[in-house]
C-alpha cells in the first residue's frame, strides 16, 4: 500500500476516530485504526467492538492495499508533521511514514484481524433531520438506567407506533418520551434500542452545517450517517419493557407553573437539601407552590414560594431535585402542567402548550417524605 | 527431545465427544453447557471447539468448526469479538497473568496454568460479562460465553449469572468448565447441560508422553500417575528439568517427614519468614499439588478395588489406610487455600505440616 494525502485532513480525520479507539488489551488490534487505501481514497476506521467510526479523506493512491497500526502513537505522529502532504508506503505491514525530511517507522498488524461488521442493508436507510434527532435524543438521554441488572433500560428505546415515532428512556424513577409526527421507522424496524453512548456521539459530531443525518436499520446494528463520518453502534437485545404500563391515566390534580421559574427555585432550595436524596418538599395549594429542603448536615434549611395555577387538594409531595431539573430544562420555555394523584405516586409532566403537550412526556416518581 | 503435537479435542472422552458432536451435527446445541471434569482433560479445548462450531462461517453445519475460516481461526487466537473467555486471575496482575494465560491456551488448550497468587473470578468481570451478551452480536451472529474454573465465583456472582442463564439473552450461548462443581449453586448447575470429562488413564498419558515428548518409560509413568488424569497436568510436569523436580519433591516430603518437629518448625520459619513469596514457595505449593494427586489417584484407586493401590510408595511417607488418605488429602487442600489467604505463611505451613505428621503418626 503507497498513498500520499494532505497532513491536517488526516489529523482531522484520525483525531475523529480516536474517539471510538478502545483502551482494552485483550485484543489489542483494538487500538489499531484500520488504514485502506483504493481509488482515490484513504479510509479510516476504528472500533471498541461496540461502537465503530469510519471516515475517508482524498488521497492519491499508487498502490492500493489495507493495514492497521496503533491509533494513538500514529496520530501522534502525524499531529507533530509540518503542515505538508505526507507519503505513507506500507510494506508487510511495516509502515513508513515521510514528510519533509524526516522518516517514521511502526509495525502495524494485518487487517483481517479487525473485526468485520456485519453489512448494513442500503435499502433500509432513511434519513432523517439533524435538529429532529438532536431534540429527540437529549430529551431522552438523562433518563437512560445505568443499572447493569436491567440490560434493556441501559437504551433509549426507538418505537414506530402507527403514524408517528417515540424515543423513550427510563431508569425506573422517572421516564422521558418524545413523540414526532412523522413515522420514519415505517416499514424499516418496529423498535431499537440503541445504546447511550453511541447517540451521544452522534451529536457530538452533529456540527451546525450538518442538516440531515442518514440511518440504516440492520438486523443487528445501527448505522449512522453524519457529514461523511460513518458511525456503527451494536443494540442492546430487548424487549424493552412495557412502559406505558406505568404512564398513569387517572391522575386528575392539576398543577400548571412556569418550567424556568420552578426550575430555579428547586435549584436554589436544593442547595440545602439532603446530600443522599436531594430532596425539595413540594407543598402545593391553590395558588402557590412551598419548595422546601432540609439538610441535618449542616443544619440548613430553605423555603421558597412561586406562583402557580392549581386545580385539586392541597398536596405535599417531595420529589429528587436532580431529576425534576433533568426534566424541566427539556422542555420549551413556558408553563409545564404536573398531573398528580396521590404524594406517592408518579406524576406526568407535559408541556402546557397544546401543540406541545403530546410531543414531550415525561414522569417522575416522588419521594416518600418523613412523617 | 522432540515437541507435543497437541492432542486432539476430544482426546480419550468419547462421551463427552459424542454427546457434543451429536448436538452439533443437528444444530441443537444447548444454550448453557457445564463440562465438568479434573485439570488437563480438555474442557478449555471442547469449549473452543464448540465456540468454533457455533462462530464457524462454513455453510454446511455437518462441517462445523472447519477450522479454517476466518471464525475458526479467531476463536483459536482468541480474537473473535463474539467470544468472550472468562477465566479467574489474580486481581493484583490480571493485565499480564490474563496474557500469559491466554498466550499458553493458544499455544495448547489442554495446559495447565497456575498463578502465583491467588487467582479470582470477580463479579464486575460478570457483570461485564452481562452487559456484553445483553447488546447485539459485534459480528452479526452468535455470541459465546466461556467461564473457566466457575467454581471459583463467590455465590453472589453466581446468583447474578444465574439470572441470565436462566433467559439468555438472543444468541448468546453460556460454556461453564468447572472441575469442583460442587462449589457451583445447586440452581446455575440445573440451568446447564452437564457434559462429564474423566480422568485419563495415565498408562496412555504415559504412552504418549514416550511416543512424543521423547521421555524414558520411568518418567513418563511417574509424571503420568502424578498427572491425576490430565494431559495438561503432564505436560507442566514432563518439562526438561523433570528430573531435578522429581528430585526436589522426593526430598522434600522425605525431609518434612525425617526431621523432628522443632527443626521442622525452625526450617519453615527460617525460610518463610521473609514475605516473598520466591522459589521456595512456588516448590511448595508444587509439593502440595504432588502429594495431593498421589493420594487422591491412591484413594480413587482403592475404592475402585483397584489393585494397583500404591499407598506405600508415596513420596516420603506411606500412608496406613483409605481414611487416612483422604484425610490428608483434605489437610493438603485445606493447607493450600490457607496459603491464599491473608495470613503468616510461615504458620499456615507449619499448621498443615503439623497436621499431616499427626495424621501419619510421625513424632
Amino acid at each position: 500500500m503507497k498513498f500520499s494525502v494532505n497532513r491536517n485532513l488526516l489529523t482531522e480525520r484520525l483525531q475523529s476516530v480516536l474517539a471510538v479507539v478502545s483502551t482494552r488489551t485483550t485484543l489489542p488490534i483494538l487500538g489499531n485504526v484500520l488504514l485502506t487505501a483504493e481509488g482515490e481514497r484513504l479510509l479510516l476506521a476504528a472500533t471498541d467492538l461496540d461502537l465503530s467510526m469510519a471516515g475517508s479523506i482524498p488521497a492519491k493512491v499508487t498502490k492500493a492495499g489495507g493495514t492497521t497500526v496503533p491509533a494513538r502513537t500514529f496520530a501522534e505522529i502525524v499531529r507533530e508533521l509540518p503542515d505538508d502532504d505526507v507519503q505513507i508506503n506500507v510494506n508487510n505491514h511495516r509502515m513508513e511514514i515521510k514528510s519533509g525530511r524526516g522518516v517514521y517507522r511502526m509495525s502495524g498488524i494485518s487487517p483481517e484481524e479487525f473485526p468485520r461488521l456485519p453489512a448494513a442493508p442500503e435499502q433500509n436507510a432513511v434519513t432523517i433531520p439533524a435538529d429532529e434527532l438532536r431534540s429527540m435524543v437529549q430529551r431522552t438521554l438523562y433518563a437512560v438506567s445505568n443499572d447493569e441488572t436491567r440490560p434493556a433500560l441501559n437504551g433509549i428505546l426507538w418505537q414506530a407506533n402507527g403514524g408517528s415515532m417515540h424515543m423513550v428512556a427510563t431508569d425506573g424513577h422517572r421516564l422521558a418520551c418524545v413523540t414526532t409526527p412523522a413515522n420514519r421507522l415505517a416499514g424499516l424496524k418496529d423498535e431499537l434500542i440503541i445504546p447511550p453512548k453511541a447517540l451521544s456521539l452522534v451529536l457530538k459530531m452533529l456540527a451546525d452545517d450538518i442538516s440531515e443525518v442518514g440511518i440504516v436499520f440492520a438486523e443487528k446494528n445501527v448505522v449512522f450517517r453524519v457529514g461523511d463520518m460513518v458511525i456503527t453502534s451494536r443494540l442492546i437485545e430487548g424487549p424493552y419493557p412495557n412502559y406505558r404500563q406505568v404512564i398513569p391515566s387517572g391522575n386528575d390534580k392539576l398543577l400548571k407553573v412556569d418550567a424556568a421559574t420552578l426550575a430555579a427555585a428547586v435549584r436554589r432550595v436544593a442547595v440545602l437539601s439532603n446530600s443522599l436524596t436531594r430532596q425539595v418538599k413540594f407543598a402545593v395549594t391553590q395558588d402557590q407552590i412551598e419548595l422546601s429542603a432540609t439538610n441535618q448536615d449542616v443544619g440548613g434549611e430553605a423555603r421558597e414560594t412561586i406562583s402557580c395555577q392549581y386545580k385539586g387538594d392541597d398536596l405535599e409531595i417531595g420529589y429528587n431535585a436532580h431529576y425534576v431539573l433533568d426534566m424541566l430544562k427539556n422542555f420549551d420555555p413556558g408553563d409545564v402542567v404536573f398531573q398528580l394523584a396521590t404524594s406517592v405516586s408518579a406524576a406526568l409532566v407535559q408541556s402546557a402548550d397544546e401543540a406541545q403537550k403530546d410531543k414531550y412526556l415525561c414522569l417522575v416518581m416522588p419521594l416518600r417524605l418523613a412523617d | 527431545m522432540t515437541e507435543s503435537a497437541q492432542p486432539p479435542v476430544f482426546w480419550r472422552q468419547p462421551a463427552a465427544e459424542r454427546t457434543l458432536k451429536q448436538a452439533a451435527a443437528v444444530s441443537r446445541l444447548s444454550r448453557a453447557y457445564l463440562l465438568v471434569g479434573p485439570d488437563g482433560v480438555g474442557k478449555w479445548a471442547a469449549a473452543q471447539w464448540l465456540a468454533q462450531t457455533l462462530l464457524c462461517r462454513q455453510d454446511n453445519v455437518r462441517q462445523r468448526p472447519c477450522g479454517t475460516c476466518e471464525g475458526c481461526r479467531r476463536v483459536a487466537t482468541g480474537t473473535h469479538p463474539d467470544w468472550h473467555a472468562l477465566f479467574p486471575v489474580p486481581s493484583s496482575t490480571a493485565e499480564e497473568d490474563a496474557a500469559a494465560f491466554l498466550a499458553a491456551k493458544r499455544d495448547d488448550p489442554f495446559a495447565v496454568v497456575r498463578f502465583k497468587k491467588r487467582p479470582y473470578l470477580g463479579m464486575e468481570r460478570i457483570r461485564d460479562l452481562i452487559t456484553e451478551l445483553n447488546k447485539t452480536s459485534v459480528e452479526g451472529g452468535r455470541k459465546v460465553a466461556l467461564i473457566a474454573s466457575a467454581e471459583q465465583m463467590a455465590g453472589e456472582s453466581q446468583t447474578i449469572l444465574l439470572k441470565t442463564i436462566e433467559e439468555p439473552p438472543p444468541d448468546a450461548h453460556f460454556i461453564l468448565t468447572s472441575a469442583d462443581p460442587g462449589r457451583l449453586l445447586p440452581t446455575v448447575v440445573s440451568r446447564c447441560q452437564m457434559v462429564r470429562f474423566h480422568p485419563v488413564d495415565p498408562a496412555y498419558i504415559a504412552e504418549r508422553l514416550i511416543a512424543e515428548r521423547g521421555l524414558d518409560t520411568d518418567r513418563a509413568h511417574l509424571v503420568a500417575e502424578l498427572s491425576g488424569g490430565g494431559w495438561g497436568n503432564a505436560l507442566r510436569q514432563a518439562g526438561d528439568d523433570a528430573e531435578t523436580w522429581r528430585h526436589l519433591m522426593l526430598e522434600f516430603w522425605k525431609g518434612a517427614f525425617a526431621v523432628g518437629t522443632g527443626e521442622l518448625l525452625t526450617q519453615i520459619d527460617g525460610t518463610f519468614r521473609p514475605r516473598g513469596r520466591g522459589v521456595g514457595f512456588d516448590l511448595l505449593l508444587q509439593a502440595f499439588d504432588v502429594w495431593g494427586l498421589c493420594l487422591r489417584r491412591d484413594c480413587e484407586r482403592s475404592v475402585a478395588g483397584d489393585v494397583r493401590a500404591d499407598r506405600q510408595r508415596l513420596p516420603g511417607a506411606s500412608v496406613p489406610d483409605l481414611e487416612t488418605g483422604w484425610t490428608c488429602w483434605r489437610i493438603l487442600q485445606n493447607g493450600r487455600s490457607t496459603l491464599y489467604v491473608n495470613v503468616a505463611e510461615r504458620h499456615a505451613i507449619a499448621g498443615t505440616f503439623l497436621a499431616l505428621r499427626e495424621q501419619l503418626r510421625i513424632p
